[in-house]
């Protein structure tokens, strides 16, 4: 398997991931304060949700495909490419999770993305 | 409603900086842990399963891996109620302050190169803070 795979493998895993999170969370409830009652009631319907579950699962996969991916290249090589996922993320949170993502934030998620890629790299 | 609005923005801005300062806490346990405990022998299960045997017997590493649970159930809560597409970019800030931190407490050296990107997501961090934690103008009207 080609590195080139991996990554794309790792980035669609952390992206459907935190979308899967984002949905099952919403519907789990706002955890409104750090009460213990709260978390513990909020908490009990977020781990018996299908989707906290599957994007539990695709960051497990995300991450060990990481470590395959490491363990063949340095890792200033794989984890600039591997920002590159918070781009897809946010395109996913527009249109699957319908977030409003106004010209700031897509502003600044492409700055964050350019600059960790900035920091790994060198 | 205004005054919802507000304390939910500030229960971001707390839940947010604790989630980073324990996902950067984590990640320096399990780095040190990791430096006694050495690269696996093999990259096959029977080498990896012995590594997490002797990893797992290792404190900083126990306590590491604790604070990354600590991280993701943070992060879970912030999901519960914030955009993922506000969520992100602010958790991945914590790149930027493990790299200021190795150079103010362990005297990395910082390159140029690596100060731009530094200074990138902080300015990256600041215009993504601007939108508020929801974008969705049903739930935060505009005041």
């Amino acid at each position: 398997m080609t590195t080139g795979l991996l990554i794309a493998i790792i980035v669609v895993c952390f992206s459907f991931g935190d979308v899967a999170l984002t949905r099952g969370m919403k519907q789990a409830g706002e955890v409104s304060s750090l009460r213990l009652a709260v978390l513990d009631e909020v908490g009990g319907r977020a781990i018996r949700s299908p989707f906290v579950l599957l994007g539990g699962a695709l960051q497990i996969v995300a991450f060990v495909t990481y470590l395959v991916a490491l363990s063949r290249r340095d890792l200033s090589y794989v984890f600039p490419l591997t920002a590159t996922s918070d781009i897809v993320t946010t395109v996913a949170a527009r249109y699957m999770l319908h977030e409003r993502v106004t010209p700031t934030r897509w502003a600044g998620v492409l700055i964050v993305s350019l600059g960790i890629a900035l920091i790994s790299a060198s | 409603m205004r005054d919802e609005a507000t304390r939910r923005r500030i229960r971001t801005l707390v839940v947010l900086t604790l989630a980073i300062l324990a996902n950067g806490a984590g990640n320096l346990g399990l780095s040190y842990g990791m430096k006694s405990v050495g690269p696996p022998e093999a990259w096959t299960p029977a080498g990896l399963g012995a590594l997490l045997g002797t990893a797992l017997s290792s404190a900083p590493v126990i306590a590491g891996g604790f604070l990354l649970l600590i991280f993701f159930a943070l992060f879970l809560s912030l999901l519960s109620w914030a955009d993922l597409s506000y969520v992100l970019p602010m958790i991945s800030s914590c790149f930027a302050v493990s790299a200021l931190l190795g150079h103010l407490v362990l005297g990395e050296r910082i390159s140029l190169v690596r100060w731009a990107g530094i200074a990138l997501v902080s300015i990256g961090v600041l215009l993504v803070g601007r939108t508020g934690p929801s974008g969705d103008a049903s739930r935060s009207p505009a005041p």
